[in-house]
């Protein structure tokens, strides 16, 4: 073949069935340079020895082993009993607790809540919005398996940051403006609820579990085509729900922390 | 404990070569040891996926691989009892993982002052011997990765995760939560932009 006519080979656009056919390991006679060069990253990143010391996959290991292990042992979760590697998961995890965190009340409640009622309703409305976001939807459906397993783990009272994640995976096509008000108001939402979540009354927590229920069903039918505007609502009817709880249980005063040592975000 | 049983004896069939065959009992009770935490299991699914998964961070998350890589496993602990399915299956998770752990990492980054940092390879590189070897003697894995860097975000991640993830078209859509048409186009896109760079002096022939 002349040198002609390889340039001429070169310079065509690629179909979609030589790009596949590339990306699979197979030849291209229009491509062979590109083809090698693929063929050698896999071979690269294939060999795991190569590329990770075997003194820390075994770190990662054990890591791993001992996340699970406690969270089969120990389903309700004492923060109190963990160090190392799981308690800095768990206080990078508790991050995660988005709107389930309040949906008990938070706080005190949170031990009653897992041996009671409470956490079914939880469950119930984390099971119907992963059951909306749908097996094949990987970011939102991840950060609310994420938010399902801390309920489990009896971690209810960490914290309210990926809610605004979620909002940020769902939120194509809506303005940049409106998700980031809608993540700012799960924000202070959050942070208005860690720091006022004890001491409420029954009406108080009935309250502010509605609001969030109404949150996360919102989330979950919505996935996919989330109003960031409708999301930053209802993120500030929780935070007038907390007011109104603060308000009853000692006007004036400021909100006492419940969970001095929950991370913040 | 339970899970820092030795291996049965049945598990033993697992292979020399840490293999978690796809489509067999052999990967089902692997995953299943894994979530009753059994250090061994966790030992097969860390060595087999954590090549790919650091090759496909070290892309997206290039100031701190190994903590998105850390971090990515961490998650993947917390939440394996919710997973179910195949191999194939579990390797498009566990990259979905990954890749919310690199969006993490860059979150990070941006919130700290730019040091620009390359994108580093494996230091020893010991491909076994074959066409793939003789292609990365001929470019470096350094000038390979830099290659890869050069291209946009989104064609670098459907890149790394067709190439060094090997995941289908249709999984490395839903990593990336975009439609399959999508993808298509990135990856054609990201593969004729390749092929121009390596017609580029500076990138030997391979």
């Amino acid at each position: 073949m002349s040198d002609y006519t390889n340039e001429m080979t070169r310079r065509r656009s690629m179909n979609n069935d030589e790009a596949e056919r590339l990306l699979t390991g197979g030849r291209s006679s229009g491509s062979p340079e590109l083809a090698r060069l693929l063929r050698g990253l896999r071979a690269m990143w294939a060999s795991e020895a190569s590329t990770v010391d075997t003194p820390v996959l075994e770190q990662i290991s054990l890591d791993a082993a001992a996340m699970t292990r406690h969270a089969v042992a120990d389903p309700i979760g004492d923060p109190q009993r963990v160090s190392g590697p799981v308690l800095w998961m768990r206080q990078r995890v508790a991050t995660v607790a988005a709107a389930v965190a309040v949906l008990v009340g938070s706080g005190a409640g949170v031990a009653v809540a897992a041996n009671s009622a409470a956490p079914g309703d939880a469950l119930y409305a984390l099971d119907r919005a992963l059951e909306a976001v749908g097996v094949g939807d990987g970011g939102a459906a991840e950060r609310l398996d994420e938010v399902r397993s801390l309920v489990e783990a009896g971690e209810l009272a960490r914290g309210l940051v990926h809610a605004p994640e979620v909002v940020t995976a769902d939120a194509a096509g809506e303005s940049a403006a409106a998700g980031e008000a809608a993540r700012e108001a799960l924000n202070a939402a959050a942070e208005r609820i860690r720091a006022t979540a004890s001491g409420r009354d029954a009406d108080a927590i009935a309250e502010l579990r509605s609001a969030v229920g109404d949150l996360v069903s919102y989330l979950a039918d919505h996935n996919g085509a989330v109003d960031g505007r409708r999301v930053a609502e209802l993120a500030q009817l929780i935070g007038d729900g907390v007011r109104n709880g603060e308000a009853q249980r000692d006007p004036g005063a400021p909100g006492r922390p419940a969970d001095p040592g929950a991370p913040r975000p | 404990m339970s899970g820092t049983h030795a291996r049965p004896a049945s598990g033993d069939a697992l292979g020399d070569d840490q293999g978690l065959r796809a489509g067999d009992d052999e990967f089902t009770s692997t995953l299943q040891a894994a979530a009753a935490g059994a250090d061994w299991a966790w030992r097969i699914i860390v060595a087999r996926y954590s090549g790919p998964l650091l090759g496909y961070l070290r892309l997206r998350a290039p100031g701190d691989p190994e903590d998105a890589l850390s971090e990515a496993w961490m998650s993947a602990a917390s939440t394996i009892r919710s997973f179910s399915g195949d191999e194939s299956a579990f390797r498009s998770w566990l990259f979905v993982i990954a890749h919310r752990r690199a969006i993490d990492a860059a979150r990070r980054r941006s919130r700290r002052p730019v040091v620009v940092e390359e994108a580093p390879t494996p230091d020893s590189a010991p491909v076994e011997a074959s066409a793939e070897t003789t292609a990365l003697e001929a470019m470096s894995g350094e000038a390979a990765m830099e290659l890869l860097s050069a291209l946009t975000p989104d064609q670098r991640s459907v890149i790394a995760l067709r190439v060094i993830a090997d995941l289908s078209l249709e999984d490395t859509a839903r990593v990336l939560e975009k439609r399959v048409g999508a993808i298509k186009a990135l990856q054609k896109r990201g593969l004729e932009a390749l092929r121009r760079m390596l017609d580029e002096p500076r990138f030997p022939a391979v």
